[in-house]
């Protein structure tokens, strides 16, 4: 079945799976990203506000315990999360290498970011312990793309990035920390778009049909949902560690 | 695709789940609230003899995080070992020599504070740390 075909069939098709050429596809789906990661950032942030006012307004001090990491943990999910929405878009076109490079830098990311951010209120224990849980599922997912090699560095890299995350977090307490998390979260936000940016030089500007196939929204929505309230209330009732007295 | 309508589904009953329980909880005023306690300045017992202070953790660090202790009078530092863990049971006062891993069974730090001024003290790794203001 020739490209131009496909393409007519497709256009009565559900809109999250269609094929194009390369030269038709020019940052069409990076457009898409954008708004994406738009609705869910600004969906996610009302979510984190209603949860302010029906659970923690009596909390004291929440804002420095917690809020201020709130507002990363929202930040860090928007990343990684919209960096699987892109690669699951171009899901058929990537060789190993690619993939193996994809598995590591999400899992790596996704795992140091939570860990991080989770290790800033309850410590060393269960800040590892999300880092690590949620590096190495969203890792391992990422790196499906190509195989068993991606879904091995992706695991690896979730696994390392989940307690290297933690360890920095409790190890900077009381050295700047607060200043520290959001230089952190610019450096993934950095290796997230110099991901994109590989992904289509190495793999979409090269290849002459591509499979577009993105996500609906509102399922990715509600997995976003579901991982950031899970993560707020653990942050804020969850176990914590002697240095949180 | 049926995964996709599946995952939809359970987003919108979560959703409304969670705004209906937040609504109630902001009209009702019935919030959740966890054990933090807000920071409150101790300092060291003085029996005469000597001078007693009690060292836990607390927001991450040595509390009391300021001790202030009197110039020549035998100090003993008691730290509370069921908090007061890992690296941070490994106590440095530089400036009176004092590097002590302080255990459940040996939890006292003894040292007489020789010099006046406002001297640092941490665990081994920097971690935490605080002041001892001699006077």
């Amino acid at each position: 079945m020739s490209i131009i075909n496909k393409e007519a069939e497709c256009d009565n098709c559900e809109p999250e799976h269609k094929h194009h050429s390369s030269s038709k596809l020019i940052f069409k789906v990076e457009k898409s990203m954008i708004k994406t990661a738009f609705y869910n950032l600004i969906f996610l942030i009302l979510i984190e506000t209603i949860a302010y006012f029906g659970f923690f307004k009596n909390i004291p001090d929440f804002f420095s315990k917690y809020g201020y990491y709130l507002i990363f943990l929202v930040i860090a999910v928007v990343i990684n999360s919209i960096a699987i929405w892109h690669i699951k878009a171009y899901r058929h076109v990537f060789s190993c290498t690619t993939g193996m490079m994809i598995g590591m830098t999400i899992g790596m990311s996704s795992g140091f970011s939570i860990g991080l951010i989770v290790g800033a209120t309850n410590g060393m224990f269960i800040g590892s312990l999300a880092g690590i849980i949620v590096g190495i599922i969203v890792g391992s997912y990422a790196g499906n793309c190509c195989g068993i090699m991606g879904i091995m560095e992706g695991m690896m890299a979730g696994l390392m990035g989940g307690l290297m995350g933690a360890m920095t977090s409790v190890m900077t307490l009381n050295d700047n920390l607060a200043v520290f998390v959001p230089i952190l979260m610019i450096s993934v936000l950095a290796m997230i778009i110099g991901l994109i940016i590989m992904i289509y030089q190495e793999e979409i500007s090269k290849k002459p049909d591509v499979h577009y196939h993105g996500f609906e929204l509102l399922p990715f929505i509600t997995v976003n949902f579901i991982i950031t309230l899970g993560l707020t209330f653990l942050m804020v009732f969850g176990p914590r560690s002697f240095l949180f007295g | 695709m049926q995964l996709g309508k599946l995952l939809g589904i359970i987003g919108i009953i979560l959703i409304s789940v969670f705004l209906l329980v937040a609504i109630r909880n902001y009209f009702s005023n019935s919030q959740i609230t966890n054990n933090i306690v807000k920071e409150v300045d101790a300092g060291a017992k003085n029996n005469g003899e000597e001078q007693i202070v009690d060292l836990s953790v607390k927001n991450y660090n040595y509390y009391p995080n300021t001790i202030n202790l009197k110039y020549n009078v035998p100090a003993k530092i008691v730290v509370d070992t069921n908090k007061v863990r890992g690296c941070l049971q490994s106590i440095v006062i530089p400036d009176f020599g004092v590097r002590k891993f302080v255990t459940a069974k040996d939890n006292i730090i003894s040292f007489v504070p020789d010099k006046k001024g406002t001297f640092s003290f941490s665990c081994s790794m920097g971690m935490g740390f605080g002041k001892i203001v001699v006077s």
